[in-house]
């Protein structure tokens, strides 16, 4: 397993492409520019932490497929505690950065991808799964990131990706050989792109036949001729061309640093493809997927909110309110919130179970609910947050404002709690609640993982609402039409 | 054949499991569906009303089948498959 320095070490080694505010970075540095470092150190963390005695249980396990010790990001969920084990990484981890780390999205699509092509090549005699075996050994060998791709820029939303005026709205293929296939396209909100060794691309959506070429999954290198990565802009990012004190989290930043991942004309060895036009296991690889990924949200923003709850507590104590009634009910209500959160990834892994190829999959409806709550609940933690941490968290002077000999010592004066408690500690406390509570971190609670439409529309599907109405009109003493109730007993019988 | 046969408690039936089990006793009158809880018994068939499947498994050493809503043995089967599927499992068993 790596260590955070080897992993960081290697990156330098990548020729990759990323452009950030229009500039091409040299691609020995891309890790040391100020709008990817805390992204990197963020990730770099699940590489120390394996090794660390303290947090081995959650962060190591035994690989099935080699027997050998492997950082648990790289794993194939083997049984629930596994699925249970995920979740309480994720929260642990996220306690210690406040942010993302990235390191999800590759290890859940290479647990969607395991379970798809198993039941894709016993469906279909495709050579998929036994490739995707020795990718993931590979990856397990080598403890390399893995960014997931999944995300299309889609186009115009009402036309199927066959349909669009730009055949590169989606992702798809345009050349087949004997050697592999060629693809073309991007990805969009790519988090961990830029500071991963490998992505692997998957579909967007369940396709039709008539979207035969976009039915496409497979491994590329991130630097592979014919990639390159746009860096996204956060709210409040220049300031991490600044200061410390200002950027709220300055070693590990806020989110996971997002991109759009442009591929063009991208060749791909047939020994990397998992997915070449089979489109009917199109919308199972999706859906395990999202599922998957979702699974993780009371886990990770869970971790992130235990700092956001602490962080407007230890407001409240260092401005002489932390005794106030209001305020202790308010961090109450943070703490309810939170611990709703986690128990939807927990109880979605705990009723988890194994699919045909012996991984195990969490609850799919449970973990749609669970990522729907944080497209709610997040938001009124962040409310109760910046509620608690008082008007200052919005109109702070700036960290040089507080460094100018001249007027140094009035903001030093005037933004002063108790007398205890150092203004500079309140101005850090202040500035971690804005930057955690506001812009890109609210969106990515919103729309990271699907938005809340694409958590919805998973109910119709999954929550047996006709089961719900026989028990109502059971209830209600109506006796259902004979006509009915011969329909009702053969559906039941799975006729 | 004896197949001990396992409810899960049917607290989300996704399928009705009773009537799973009538129709596989009219499909297959040469099959004896019994209590797993009775002694004796081949193959244990294990009939889960929703996909998650939570039944716990009693100490049994033999083959068995496991019905989880539309899965059988941890595999998707359509709904109109269901009946066929589970009884081409029993076979199978029977034969091993």
């Amino acid at each position: 397993m790596r260590t955070g320095k080897e992993y960081i070490d290697s990156l330098r080694l990548r020729n990759i492409k990323v452009y950030v505010k229009g500039q091409l970075l040299n691609s020995a540095e891309v890790v040391d520019h100020p709008f990817i470092r805390g992204h990197v150190n963020s990730a770099a963390l699940t590489f120390d932490l394996a090794h660390d005695p303290v947090y081995e249980d959650l962060m190591t396990v035994k690989s099935h497929l080699t027997g050998k010790k492997i950082n648990r990001f790289t794993h194939i969920h083997q049984s629930i505690d596994d699925l249970l084990k995920k979740v309480k990484m994720l929260r642990m981890i996220s306690q210690k950065t406040g942010t993302c780390y990235q390191r999800c999205v590759g290890f859940d699509a290479m647990n969607a991808l395991y379970t798809t092509t198993f039941e894709m090549d016993a469906k279909l005699g495709t050579p998929y799964h036994a490739r995707l075996k020795k990718f993931i050994e590979y990856v397990q060998e080598s403890d390399i990131m893995v960014a997931g791709a999944m995300t299309d820029p889609k186009g115009d939303r009402s036309l199927r990706p066959g349909q669009q005026a730009d055949p590169d709205m989606f992702v798809h293929i345009v050349e087949k050989n004997d050697k592999g296939i060629v693809i073309r396209g991007a990805k969009a909100h790519m988090t961990g792109m830029v500071n991963s060794h490998e992505m692997l691309i998957m579909p967007t959506m369940g396709m039709s036949e008539e979207d035969k070429d976009y039915a496409v999954s497979c491994a590329i290198p991130v630097d592979a001729p014919g990639v390159l990565h746009i860096f996204g802009r956060q709210t409040n990012d220049d300031r991490k061309c600044e200061g410390e004190i200002d950027q709220g989290n300055a070693r590990y930043g806020i989110v996971g640093g997002e991109c759009l991942t442009v591929l063009e004309n991208v060749f791909v060895p047939w020994e990397r493809v998992f997915m070449c036009g089979e489109v009917e296991f199109s919308g199972m690889l999706v859906e395990r997927f999202a599922c998957y990924h979702r699974q993780n949200y009371g886990g990770c923003k869970g971790g992130v909110s235990d700092v956001v709850i602490g962080a407007a507590a230890v407001m409240a104590d260092i401005s002489g309110y932390g005794k106030a009634a209001h305020v202790k009910e308010k961090i109450n209500e943070m703490i309810h919130l939170t611990e709703t959160l986690y128990a939807c990834s927990i109880a979605c892994s705990a009723e988890g179970k194994p699919t045909a190829s012996g991984a195990y999959f969490v609850d799919p409806l449970l973990a749609n609910v669970g990522k729907h709550n944080v497209t709610r609940l997040i938001y009124d933690i962040d409310r109760l947050a910046q509620d608690v941490g008082g008007g200052l968290t919005a109109t702070l002077p700036s960290e040089s404002d507080l460094n100018n000999p001249d007027i140094g010592k009035y903001v030093e004066k005037y933004f002063k709690g108790v007398a205890t408690v150092s203004t500079e500690d309140r101005l850090r406390i202040a500035r971690l609640i804005e930057n955690m509570t506001g812009g890109t971190a609210l969106v990515e609670s919103m729309h990271g993982a699907g938005s809340p439409q694409a958590q919805k529309v998973m109910y119709s599907k999954l929550s047996n609402l006709e089961n719900k109405k026989k028990l109502a009109l059971h209830i209600a003493g109506v006796k259902p039409s004979p006509a009915k109730a011969a329909e009702q007993a053969a559906a039941a019988k799975g006729k | 054949m004896k197949v001990g046969v396992k409810f899960c408690g049917n607290c989300n039936p996704y399928i009705d499991t009773p009537a799973v089990l009538q129709e596989l006793g009219a499909k297959a009158p040469d099959l004896e569906f019994v209590h797993w809880e009775q002694p004796d018994y081949e193959v244990l068939l294990i009939l889960n009303a929703c996909p998650v499947g939570c039944s716990s498994r009693p100490s049994f050493l033999g083959p068995q089948v496991v019905v989880a809503g539309d899965c059988v043995d941890y595999w998707p089967v359509a709904e109109n498959e269901l009946l066929p599927r589970i009884l081409r499992a029993l076979r199978e068993c029977e034969k091993k």
